[in-house]
Order: structure tokens, then sequence, then C-alpha cells
């Protein structure tokens, strides 16, 4: 199995870097966006500081956190149903299905070298962020922050799968996605925190496993929570991973089946 | 019902394309691809599919390759069947469409093959040995190039060698030599005779009567979906009662009877 997913990361890896311009592009963009950050902070972040007394911090290190977290939640996400898509648009997708390896297998290492040049875009974001802006993350429990983590990838990739398993019937047109990208983005407390939004959508954010991690994440990296501290916002995400993860297998798995009776897995 | 045994099984099988499947697509009238195929496919023989246009060739071998599910009936390959036990049959078979899009264009032809090859469970070592072989085989010299910079011919021979990197008990070839120069149909010819010598076997799609009488040791016949005649040439001169003719004529006798 490792042979496999070792190939699928390889070739991914190949493919990535065959466009190189894109690759260099990639991080000026990640750089651009935290330029505009900052400025917004310059502008606006004295404001703000009422909602952000519990991360003990100003906006900037905030959003730089939370922008550079959502790179995962974005792989976990949008990864799976964009490779899928890929995958049907090269013509690569029958190919692929035609060999010995497991369908689990397949669609797993599809995200994995997403995940891989997200970690590398998270490590451009905190490079920047510590050496140009000068944000301190020396108070981050590294236990409490990776166990957010990994909780997050696996809660976010299974709804990326879920998401990857309409694109496989419908080619176009994902309800999933959208549903998530649209409500996440906006109420997960990616770009501010839950707590300046009205009380009714605070409610609906309270529903949505990213709140639970971005919270959990800001408190680990910049107020040094621990495993106790972050108990609640843990539970709940390890609550939506046991449940999704292999829903979401299923679902993929039922979604092949349905491409493969009718005979679409070639068109897109 | 047989287990294990070095045979592919057919039996029953039927697919309509268009079917009412999610609730919210529009009825159409289905078209019928394969209605009621049996067959039963022998180990070492080049088994050739003749049919015209819409017979349900390829819709066949994407069926035996498990790329699509039949409606009803069952395929079973080696005692396994496709449905259930779909990795183990993939490990049993090898399958090149004529779809030149079945590669990573971003990728030289050698890392094409290491991928597959891998995805098959190949080691390394093996990997490389079976890529050195196959390139000797072909006479490949320009693996290290890029896959969108290969003529249609060169795009071709990748697809079979894509197939049999893993050395398959059951190769399926749609149209394997369309469109090919005749030095390259003389190496696939000589690979497919090679194969099936080695004790292995091909099923074989094609339009060319020429082709599937110098390879086919057995033919199946497909019109419209359904078996029109299957056996060995003796056994369809004979069932057609015409003792002396050559595949064509009998090929043109049956698919306008039929």
């Amino acid at each position: 199995m490792l042979r496999q997913i070792t190939a699928l990361i390889k070739k991914d890896f190949q493919i990535e870097i065959s466009y190189k311009f894109a690759f260099i592009l990639n991080i000026f963009s990640v750089a651009a966006s935290l330029i505009i950050y900052y400025f917004i902070d310059l502008m606006f972040g004295r404001t703000v500081t009422t909602h952000l007394e519990v991360f003990g911090v100003n906006y900037f290190p905030y959003v730089l956190l939370s922008m550079a977290f959502f790179s995962y939640i974005g792989v976990g996400v949008g990864s799976f149903a964009a490779k899928i898509r890929d995958e049907q648009l090269q013509g690569t997708l029958e190919s692929l299905l035609l060999s010995a390896t497991k369908v689990e297998v397949i669609i797993l290492s599809m995200g994995l070298w997403n995940l891989i040049f997200a970690t590398f875009n998270v490590a451009v974001y905190l490079i920047f962020g510590h050496f140009v802006f000068n944000v301190d993350f020396s108070q981050i429990n590294l236990l409490s922050t990776l166990v957010i983590l990994i909780l997050t990838i696996i809660s976010f990739s299974s709804l990326g799968i879920i998401s990857a398993s309409f694109i496989l019937v419908l080619k176009r047109g994902n309800p999933v996605d959208w549903v998530i990208n649209t409500l996440e983005g906006i109420l997960g407390g990616v770009y501010f925190p839950v707590t300046v939004m009205p009380k009714f959508l605070q409610v609906i954010a309270h529903c949505l496993p990213i709140t639970y991690a971005i919270r959990g994440l800001e408190l680990a990296v910049y107020k040094g929570a621990t495993l106790y501290d972050l108990r609640q916002d843990i539970i709940i995400l390890a609550l939506f991973s046991l449940v999704l993860a292999p829903v979401s297998l299923w679902v993929f798995k039922k979604g092949l089946r349905i491409a493969r009776t009718n005979g679409s897995l070639a068109q897109y | 019902m047989s287990d294990k045994t070095n045979l592919i099984e057919i039996t029953g099988v039927r697919k309509e394309f268009g079917h009412l499947s999610l609730p919210w697509k529009s009825k159409k009238v289905p078209t019928k691809a394969l209605d009621g195929i049996d067959a039963l496919i022998k180990p070492g023989k080049c088994h050739v599919i003749l049919g015209p246009n819409g017979a349900g060739k390829s819709t066949l071998l994407k069926t035996i390759s498990s790329l699509i599910l039949p409606d009803s009936g069952t395929i079973r390959v080696n005692g396994h069947t496709i449905g259930l036990e779909d990795e183990i049959v993939k490990g049993l078979i090898g399958f090149a469409s004529m779809d030149e899009r079945w590669f990573y264009w971003r990728l030289t032809g050698r890392q094409n093959l290491a991928c597959f090859g891998a995805l098959q469970g190949l080691s390394p070592d093996k990997i490389n040995e079976r890529i050195s072989e196959l390139f000797t085989c072909f006479e490949i010299d320009y693996a290290d190039n890029r896959f969108d910079s290969y003529s249609t011919g060169m795009r071709k021979l990748f697809l079979i060698m894509r197939a049999i990197i893993h050395e398959p008990e059951y190769l399926l070839l749609d149209e394997p030599t369309k469109g090919l120069d005749q030095v390259s149909v003389k190496r696939i010819h000589e690979y497919i005779k090679n194969h099936t010598v080695a004790g292995r076997t091909v099923i074989m799609a094609t339009h060319d009567i020429a082709e599937a009488t110098l390879l086919g040791d057995e033919f199946i016949i497909l019109n419209r979906g359904n078996i029109a005649a299957k056996g060995s040439l003796s056994d369809i001169r004979e069932a057609a009662q015409m003792p002396e003719a050559h595949l064509y004529e009998l090929f043109s006798s049956i698919i306008k009877n039929a």
C-alpha cells in the first residue's frame, strides 16, 4: 500500500514542478495576502481587539494563523473534488481505477500531495509572519496544535471526499463544495472571530467543525492552551471525524458504483 | 460454478446506457449495448471480438475490465466476480483502450509507466526491469521525453506497455493497431503471439479482418449487443454452412443475416 501511496504523491509532485511559474507565483500570493491583512490591522486593528482578547492577540496575528490554517481546510474540502475533476478532464481517471490499488488508497492519496503542499504554504505564511511582521509564536503548545490539526484534517478531508463523490457522478456543480466553502469561510471565524457576528449566526457557526478548529488552534498557538483546556473543541472535532470519515468513504464508493453503472467514468 | 479456474466466464451480461439512474435526470430511451452475452474465454488463446460500429465490442471489453458494471449477469475472472472482487480482478487483467488520454501528459513516458507499475504493486526494481524489457521489445528510445511530445503511434505503444507492465494473465486490447505504421503493427502482432504462446490470454476488439484472421484462435461476432456467432474459425464456418469461406465473407454473411 505504501508503494502505491508513494507513487501517487511522486506523480503529483512531478506534475506540480512541471508548472514552475505557478509554483513560484504561489509564494508571492501568500506574501501579497499577508500585506493586505497587515494594512487592515494597521487601520482597524484596535477596534477589533475586544473580540480578540480571549486569544491575546491583535487582528493581524489572528488572521495570519487562521489564513494559514485555512490552507489545510481548503485542501481537505477542495482538493479531493479538484483532483477527481482533474483526472476526469485529463482522461486518467479510468486508467487509475484500472490498477489493482484499492479505491480507498487512491482517493486518500489524491489529497496527500496537496496536504504536503499546504504544509509548505503554511510554513511560508508563518515564516513571513514571524520574520517580516514580528508575530510572536513563543506561547505555542505543540501537542494541542498537532491534535487540533490532525482532527481538522480528518474531518475536512472527509467532507472533501463526500464532495468528490458528487463530482464523480455529476461532473460539474458540486453542492457540498459550495455549502462548505460559503458557510465555513464566512461563519467559521477565518477572517474575523465568531463573536463579531450576530447571535443567530453564532448559533449556526457552532454547528460547523471549522469554528472549533480555528478557535482551538488560535488558543493553542497564541495562549498555549493545553489539551485539557481545549477538551470541548477536541471532543467535538473528534466526533465530527469519527462520523464523517467512514461515511465519506462509503459515499465515495457509492458514487463510484453509480459512475461505473452509468459508464460515465470517462465523461466530463 | 468453477472456482479459481483459469478462464473468464461471462454469463447473461446485459448493459443499457441512458437509464434513469438519478432521480432528477430526464427519462431517456436506453441504448442496449450488451443483451445477454454468454461466453467462455479460454486460457492461452487470442479471442477476437468482431462487429460493426456500435455492436458493443468496447462495452464488452470495459465490462470485463471492471470499468463498467453490468446491469445484470456476471463476469468471473479466474473465479473472482467483477463488482465484488475488483482489486483481484484488476491484478489479473491489463487493458489497453485506444484513449491516449490515459496518461499524464506533463510526465515522461518512463515516469508514467513507473507510476502505473507501482499502482499495480510492482517493486521499484521490478518496475525498472519491466520498463527495460518493454523498451527493448518495442524499440523505444524516446521514453525520457515528455508524453505530450509523442506522436499518436508512440502514445499507442505506451498504452499497450501500460497494460502489460504487470504481466497480466489476460490482456484486453481495443483496436490496438488502429492508425499505427506497419513496423509498430508487426511488433504488436508479435507481442500478442508471444503472449498467447506463453499460456496467457488475449481478448482483442478489432475492425481489421486481416488482423483477426492472423491472430485469432477464437472469435466472438457481436451485432447490436448480441452474439451473432462464436467459436473457432472452423466452428463458425460449420455453423454458417460455409466450409471454405474466408473470415471476411463469414462476417459479412453473419451480420447481414443477423
